[in-house]
């Protein structure tokens, strides 16, 4: 710690003490030199007279040459203890008379005799010579040799007497330098003393006394006139930001119950479209089902995005980091995005890199729905050529990969000048690109949010008419795949047809068409009995047992937290462990967490799958009664094992458990395989080829749709080349293939039923 | 008597001379000596202001004269107290008028007597050379002789009657003698 850092008020203290204290010891020094000179100046004079006197004295003794005499005046100098030695000389510089205060008193300063009278200051002792002149004749000197043991003695009283003087008067002034101090420290110590309350306290409302009108009293003024601005300043801060926030509360509380509101018809619009469907209908009605369908999916992707981008905004979006598979992950969109580009009669293609990590830990939810967007928007933008999905590690370690998805397509484009307004909010590449392809310009905007917020980019790279490339990179940790493989087991179960008829399950919900949405969707497999409110739910309860709950969050009379509150205290302690699931529109932030700490099991956001419905249905029973999974299993391995060229996963997950449905859709297969190869080899025969084209095409979605990759592939080759009679020499080897392959399919699926 | 002092003093100076010791005084002769502290004693002797003459010295060497040249020798051209020396040999008192040292040598002490009352309150000084009871019947100085422990005597009330003044620095190195007044 430097001087400068030390308090102010020490800082007087020294500055006034070592004032004192150097002022008083240079006027001790100028002292002690005045005196000094002044001593010599008077022993120098006195001696000068003594030798005057002596000298004088002796000039008879010298001429008459009387050493006895001249001795005996020089001994009456014994009276003066100061002189050591005294003698008189001849003119021939030959001692003529001596005195010495004792007789061992050596004398060496012989030399010092010369031709003028003189003096000196040597070794404490003062030496004086001095010519004795007669009648103007040189007849001999006098020297005397004067000790200063006097003056030493003095100087060391006054060494003494300064040295209690200095300290007394450097004990007095610092005394009255720590009082005088207060004068300046005292308001500036006082301020930076409130300074720092302030800091600390953040308590603004504070004023100093002030006491004087010098600078410090100034800046005491300023401090508390700046202090008072700042404390306006932050009442007005806080009543904005009160204000704010209140505005920003009810912003959010509106979203959530806009959300909820919308979510809660749209879901009974899905549901209800959904279950008309399976009714019988004229050909016309059915297509009017699947438009609005399509455009209540369409809305409800809107909604998403809204609400998506108002959580980005308030900056509540939170990520999972959960283990899952990514291959899965592309192929379910493979197989959406598939179908999609078929419709369009694109191509579609996807590619897995070698070094891509299968098992990643992230959130799932989120990189499907960049992929999901920069791929729907491939195919929205595109009207001829294809769309593909290249996916590559660009860097990779022993613990984490960086991934590039590079979504391709041969697209209207972007121009160049035009590149960064896609990602920004509410735009898209014009205006009237809105009014030709819809959507509500969000989709890029939160792909791009999403992408930084998880540590990635989106870069795109774009000629116009020419198309466009998107490419998302996201760094991963690799996950073990453990806990992926049990994940898939749950699913399995889930999927599997098992009869759960003897289980018992109390629907809360209060709207009548979700009622019968869910009623619709688990009645062949469980018991259902329906509660409109919690209430009613408490009665039942009373008196039968459930195995399981779906709570609806937000209903008339009891709502859905309350009615768990009171059945987690119900007095039966097997009811109290009834699993509780909740169903709820309101897909807020915190509300899944708020349904788990309130004591619920699981949490279902509507609208929902049925899929996903049963899935957390199996999930929960399964913790409540003893399943029998490794049965489950057996029955589904050979289903997926036996096939040599069939893949049965898509149609699974489109079959969505009609198994009805399946069955009809096999038994189409079998009968159109020998009139798909009897009219390629026709065709092909007959050089027809943008019959061929056409044919490939059919057999491409049929072929697909059983998963057989090599004559997929064939058939998309032998359309896309058809178009322009490329590759002609190929087309009888691609047709033999289809032949051969599809026969022994035929022989892999006589027998398959679900 | 004279001759004896010459002989002691020859015995000495040989003494001297054989040891190898060097001394100054050695070298000169009696009278060389007693001239030399005439003069000196010139320069510690103070006369009162004369109407002329105030520069000058006069000394009378009365009747029998033991100096021969050595005195011109000392004092021609020498100045003492800034005055110059005028050397008078005389054996009538009318030369003693205007003088300011009477040097007597050898001389009957009836006449000395004779000498002193004629010279009373006058401002002279008188020397005596080696003449017993000089001082006591009234003379100023008279040189000792030799071996004495003092090498003059000097009787100050004399020079005090005189009006003549002799320097304490001189009167320190003499034996001071009083008059004898039943000798008168």
């Amino acid at each position: 710690m430097s001087f400068k850092d030390l308090s102010i008020r020490i800082k007087i203290i020294t500055l006034l003490g070592a004032t004192s204290f150097f002022t008083l010891l240079l006027s001790g020094l100028i002292f002690y030199a005045y005196d000094k000179s002044q001593y010599e100046m008077s022993t120098l004079r006195e001696l000068n007279i003594l030798a005057e006197i002596v000298g004088s004295n002796a000039e008879g003794t010298i001429i008459f040459d009387s050493q006895i005499l001249a001795n005996e005046i020089l001994e009456t100098l014994e009276a003066n203890k100061n002189i050591k030695v005294a003698r008189i000389y001849n003119t021939d510089k030959s001692i003529f008379a001596e005195y010495l205060i004792n007789k061992s008193f050596s004398e060496s300063n012989l030399d010092f005799i010369s031709a003028k009278d003189t003096f000196a200051f040597v070794n404490n002792s003062l030496l004086l010579n001095r010519h004795i002149i007669l009648d103007n004749e040189n007849i001999g000197s006098i020297y005397l040799h004067s000790g200063l043991d006097d003056y030493a003695q003095r100087i060391q009283n006054f060494i003494k007497i300064f040295i209690i003087i200095l300290f007394s008067a450097f004990a007095i002034g610092l005394l009255i330098s720590i009082w005088l101090q207060q004068l300046i420290s005292r308001p500036i110590i006082s301020l930076t003393r409130t300074m720092q309350q302030v800091s600390i306290n953040n308590d603004f409302n504070i004023q100093i006394e002030q006491e004087s009108k010098d600078e410090v009293g100034q800046l005491i003024d300023g401090f508390n006139k700046m202090i008072s601005q700042i404390n306006k300043q932050n009442l007005a801060l806080t009543v904005a930001k009160d204000e704010a926030e209140t505005s920003a509360k009810i912003k959010e509380e509106f979203l959530a119950n806009m959300s909820h509101e919308i979510r809660t018809p749209m879901n009974g619009i899905m549901g209800m479209v959904k279950l008309l469907i399976d009714t019988p209908l004229k050909k016309e009605q059915h297509k009017y089902l699947e438009n609005i369908s399509v455009s209540a999916h369409n809305l409800l992707v809107i909604i998403n995005d809204i609400l998506d981008f108002s959580k980005i905004e308030a900056g509540k979006l939170k990520f999972e980091s959960i283990e899952f598979n990514l291959f899965d992950l592309l192929k379910k969109n493979e197989l959406i995005f598939k179908e999609q580009a078929r419709n369009k009669n694109l191509y579609f293609k996807i590619n897995i890199g070698d070094r891509v990590p299968e098992f990643i830990i992230g959130d799932p939810t989120r990189l499907n729905q960049i992929i999901i967007n920069l791929l729907g928007n491939a195919i929205k933008f595109t009207k001829e050529g294809g769309v593909s999905l290249v996916t590559k590690v660009l860097e990779q370690n022993k613990n984490e990969s960086k991934i590039s998805f590079m979504v391709n397509d041969t697209g209207i484009g972007i121009a160049k000048d035009k590149l960064d307004l896609v990602f920004s909010s509410f735009s898209q590449a014009s205006s009237d690109m809105t009014r030709k392809f819809g959507g509500t310009g969000l989709g890029l905007t939160i792909s791009k949010q999403l992408a930084d917020l998880q540590g990635g980019t989106i870069k795109i790279d774009s000629v116009i008419n020419e198309g466009s490339t998107f490419y998302l990179t996201l760094t991963f940790k690799h996950g073990k795949g453990d806990s992926i493989k049990r994940d898939a087991e749950k699913f399995n179960i889930s999927n599997n047809d098992l009869e759960y008829s003897d289980v018992k399950i109390l629907l809360a919900e209060d709207n009548e068409i979700n009622q019968l949405f869910v009623k619709t969707i688990l009645k062949s497999k469980f018991d259902i009995t329906i509660a409109p409110h919690g209430k009613v739910v408490l009665d039942l309860l009373d008196n039968q047992m459930f195995d399981l709950i779906l709570m609806d969050l937000h209903m008339p009379v009891m709502d859905g937290y309350e009615t768990t509150a009171q059945i987690r205290k119900h007095k039966d302690i097997k009811k109290r462990k009834i699993p509780i699931i909740a169903v709820t529109a309101a897909a807020i932030l915190g509300e899944k967490e708020k349904c788990l700490n309130s004591g619920m099991d699981g949490y279902l956001s509507k609208p929902f799958e049925p899929q996903d419905l049963l899935s957390i249905i199996v999930q929960n029973i399964k913790k409540s009664i003893t399943t029998k999974p490794m049965e489950t299993d057996m029955v589904k391995e050979p289903n997926t094992k036996k096939f040599k060229h069939v893949d049965l996963t898509y149609l699974e997950s489109i079959g969505d458990g009609d198994n009805k449905f399946l069955n009809e859709l096999i038994e189409i297969f079998r009968n159109q395989i020998p009139i798909l190869i009897q009219q390629l080899t026709d065709n092909l025969d007959k050089k027809n080829y943008e019959e061929l084209g056409a044919i490939a095409h059919k057999a491409k979605s049929s072929v697909a749709m059983l998963g057989i990759v090599e004559l997929k592939n064939d058939m998309e080759f032998l359309e896309i080349n058809t178009k322009n009679r490329g590759s002609i020499e190929k087309y009888p080897i691609l047709v033999k293939r289809f032949i051969d392959i599809s026969s022994e399919v035929l022989k892999e699926i006589k027998d398959l039923k679900f | 008597m004279k001759h004896k002092k010459h002989i002691y003093k020859l015995i000495i100076i040989l003494i001297v001379t054989l040891l190898g010791v060097k001394n100054g005084m050695c070298q000169y002769s009696e009278y060389e000596i007693k001239a030399a502290y005439i003069f000196n004693f010139a320069k510690f002797i103070e006369w009162p202001a004369q109407p002329t003459n105030n520069d000058t010295i006069t000394l009378v060497i009365y009747k029998n004269d033991p100096f021969g040249i050595v005195l011109e020798k000392t004092m021609v051209g020498r100045k003492a107290n800034g005055k110059v020396w005028k050397i008078i040999r005389a054996d009538n008192l009318q030369a003693l008028d205007n003088c300011q040292i009477v040097f007597f040598s050898d001389i009957e002490k009836y006449d000395l007597l004779k000498l002193f009352n004629k010279l009373k309150n006058k401002p002279i000084i008188t020397i005596g050379d080696e003449i017993i009871d000089f001082c006591e019947i009234g003379g100023t100085i008279n040189f000792t002789p030799q071996f004495s422990e003092y090498k003059f005597e000097i009787n100050n009330e004399i020079a005090k009657i005189n009006k003549v003044i002799i320097s304490p620095k001189l009167l320190i190195l003499a034996k001071i003698v009083s008059n004898k007044e039943d000798e008168f």
